[in-house]
């Protein structure tokens, strides 16, 4: 069966989501992986690898911002959180994808409000 | 016996030879590659670690695909050694060269090559394998061609050995360390010796990086 959120809508969606989940603290990519999978009951798949180079373009931009930090078993590992640019842009990415979202219901509300 | 550290030691070690990651994005992946590895065996006591492994390995993805994916998402590493190799490049006509009564500086040397045929041939093919890597530096365009990152890199070595030899060749000739210290060669030279350094690394990284989103292609199609 096909999948009912698509490739193209995951890389779309992959900063507001990514920026979202910082907004509750400081994680690390296996974390902020586990937490796209819960908030979406799955429906969300992100390939594991590919969650890093998202990680790091947001980190480029300044949206996030990255530091290393030993783990209790002694594993170098990169925790980010977000910047105030990166808030700025998240509330920007919300106001967008609320405004589609609307228009999406609206228009699937039986055509009445189109 | 499933030796976890060698495993990792393997797959690093692939990755290192086939992707064009830095060593930080790896420490990261292995980082993620641990964490799911603990994960699949949490999830399944049963599993053989080995097979584990072989899961959290395979939902990290394809090392093509890694590296294509974190070349798209920041400027990529050849395209900092390629900057820095053609700055220190330019930089280099600017400085002292050399020095054997009086300094001379890089843009000096090219007034000094007219009356000397050989050297001004030498002079003409050791730098037009930098002038050749222009397109890259324009374009970001891939070279193919790996004649000319080791060519660029024959030269940078290779004036670093002639640099080294004619200056103990001068020490045996003058009897003492006069050659060595000071060296006739100065920031200029190294500058411009390292610039061929960083270029051919980038050229190298380049090559490595087109190698493996062409195997990435190959796979998807």
């Amino acid at each position: 069966m096909k999948k009912p959120v698509y490739k193209e809508l995951v890389a779309a969606s992959s900063r507001p989501m990514v920026l979202s989940i910082l907004t509750g603290g400081e994680s690390y990519g296996y974390e902020i992986l586990k937490q796209v999978k819960l908030l979406s009951g799955g429906e969300v798949e992100w390939s594991d690898g590919m969650l890093y180079p998202v990680l790091h373009r947001l980190e480029r931009d300044g949206l996030i911002t990255g530091r290393w930090q030993l783990t209790d078993e002694g594993r170098r590992r990169k925790y980010y959180r977000l910047t105030d640019r990166g808030k700025g842009q998240l509330a920007r990415d919300r106001a967008g994808w609320r405004a589609v979202h609307g228009a999406l219901e609206m228009s699937w509300g039986g055509g009445r409000n189109v | 016996m499933f030796d976890l550290e060698k495993a990792v030691l393997g797959w690093r070690e692939g990755q290192e030879r086939q992707a064009s990651l830095a060593p930080c994005e790896l420490d990261e992946l292995e980082d993620h590659l641990r964490a799911r590895f603990d994960l699949e065996l949490e999830l399944d006591t049963a599993l053989a670690p080995a097979t584990a492994f072989a899961i959290a390995r395979r939902e990290l993805g394809e090392t093509a695909t890694l590296s294509r994916e974190f070349a798209k998402a920041g400027r990529p590493r050849w395209r900092r050694w390629l900057f820095a190799g053609w700055g220190m490049y330019a930089a280099s006509w600017f400085l002292p060269v050399h020095e054997v009564f009086v300094s001379t500086y890089g843009y000096e040397l090219l007034r000094e090559l007219t009356g000397d045929l050989p050297d001004a041939v030498m002079f003409l093919v050791m730098n037009l394998a930098m002038v050749m890597t222009v397109p890259v530096l324009r374009r970001g365009r891939p070279s193919r061609r790996r004649w000319l990152g080791r060519w660029v890199g024959a030269v940078g070595v290779g004036a670093v050995g002639l640099a080294v030899v004619a200056m103990v060749w001068g020490s045996i000739e003058t009897g003492g360390v006069g050659w060595l210290f000071p060296p006739p060669f100065l920031v200029g030279f190294w500058t411009w010796t390292a610039s061929f350094l960083c270029v051919a690394r980038a050229l190298r990284l380049r090559a490595k990086e087109w190698r493996s989103a062409n195997a990435g292609e190959a796979l998807a199609s």
